[in-house]
């Protein structure tokens, strides 16, 4: 309240703001002062007005809310969605598919280190023998195909095919091929 | 009275399907709200139907954008559905809806203003004005002239808010606009009473010193 006993204009925007934020002498004091009254009426008439045009100033809206009970359920399976179960179960299937095969099982069993190490000293084995092989013929049987010196080509021929005198093929009386 | 001609010469905005707020609309919507949280599929529908329309003029109040403020309802009852079970007090089944509501718009802003950023769009309320301008109100019973005053009346209303802080926007948007409660404000922004009261005086002295809301009324006339 100011000196002349009404209400200030801080008081009258509280009251317009909250009208329990008035205290009793205040409240007393509304009904029988008109300046008061109407000043508090004013500015609260505006804002009233305002919220009015405000609300038929907002165009309709075309959609609705509904939920179906397709949907709820759809909603409801708790943590997980649908869709992230269902993406799980094929996650889970693939991998235990893919484990089981006997391709992964093999690369993932304990004997993949042996199979390795086998195939390791078959390589050594190998290598140890051929040059031995090798040394062992003449170097003209080496190279079994004679590719490397074609001047070699009949040696090679004879070594494979080797003469017998008469080349020609006869058929004994019991039909045996001689 | 300014307004008062330009609310006579408007068309009914909504239809009045249900009861204004009281004792008897609260109590239904707390009835509603504990079916609803049980399950009952039906009494969340109805609690749509009762909410729908003051939840999309929320966010259009915000947005100022009608099929973003469409698309934002959907996506806050869809929100609130899915949510029901965080419903802890039904009595507060209002301050919840209009927080989930709140926090979308928020988001929303964010995600516009973080776009505007790279360029996608233009920055600031260019899309508000375009809708403004160019989306007149498809109601049968929507005039031309109408459709003007509701142009100027959302311009204007922007720039009497832009004086106000955004929390004491918010508080009087949701005092004077959205109709609610202090208790409901502070509920719905989680804040306390006193913060709430504080902040809407705040809001209120701005526009009673400048005498803008008298201004805009008057503006708002043809």
């Amino acid at each position: 309240m100011n000196d002349n006993g009404h209400l200030t204009e801080d008081r009258i925007i509280k009251a317009v703001a909250d009208k329990a934020t008035l205290s009793v002498a205040e409240k007393e004091h509304l009904p029988n002062c008109s300046g008061c009254s109407s000043a508090l009426e004013s500015f609260g008439n505006d804002l009233y007005l305002l919220g009015k045009i405000a609300e038929t100033s907002v165009p309709s809206p075309k959609k609705r809310f509904n939920v179906h009970e397709k949907r709820a359920e759809r909603n409801f399976p708790g943590i997980f969605g649908l869709q992230a179960s269902l993406a799980a179960a094929i996650t889970v299937l693939f991998f235990s598919i893919t484990l089981h095969s006997d391709s992964m099982k093999s690369l993932l069993t304990t004997e993949t280190g042996s199979y390795i190490e086998d195939i390791y000293s078959d390589d050594l084995v190998t290598g140890e023998i051929s040059p031995l092989a090798e040394n062992a013929l003449l170097l003209e049987y080496v190279d079994i195909y004679g590719e490397a010196d074609p001047d070699y080509n009949d040696n090679f021929i004879d070594y494979i095919f080797q003469p017998s005198g008469d080349n020609t093929i006869s058929e004994t009386r019991e039909g045996e091929i001689v | 009275m300014p307004g008062e001609r330009l609310l006579s010469g408007m068309p009914e905005c909504h239809n009045n399907r249900h009861p204004s707020p009281g004792k008897a609309f609260e109590e239904q919507t707390i009835l509603l709200a504990q079916k609803a949280v049980s399950g009952n599929l039906q009494a969340f529908n109805q609690l749509a139907d009762i909410y729908y329309n003051k939840i999309f003029r929320m966010v259009y109040y915000r947005i100022k954008y009608k099929m973003d403020a469409e698309d934002l309802t959907q996506e806050i009852f869809t929100q609130a559905f899915k949510n029901l079970n965080s419903l802890k007090d039904t009595e507060k089944f209002k301050s919840w809806l209009f927080s989930i509501a709140i926090n979308k718009v928020r988001d929303f802003k964010r995600k516009k203003q973080f776009v505007s950023m790279f360029g996608f769009f233009p920055a600031g309320n260019n899309e508000e004005k375009d809708e403004s301008d160019t989306e007149p109100d498809s109601r049968p019973d929507a005039n031309p002239l109408y459709n003007v005053m509701r142009q100027n009346f959302w311009k204007q209303f922007e720039d009497v808010l832009k004086r106000l802080s955004n929390l004491e926007k918010e508080v009087f948007l949701l005092r004077f606009l959205d109709h609610l409660g202090i208790n409901e404000i502070s509920a719905a922004l989680d804040k306390n009473e006193s913060t709430v009261k504080t902040h809407l005086y705040r809001a209120l002295k701005k526009l009673k010193d400048d005498d803008s809301v008298k201004r805009l009324l008057e503006e708002s006339m043809p």
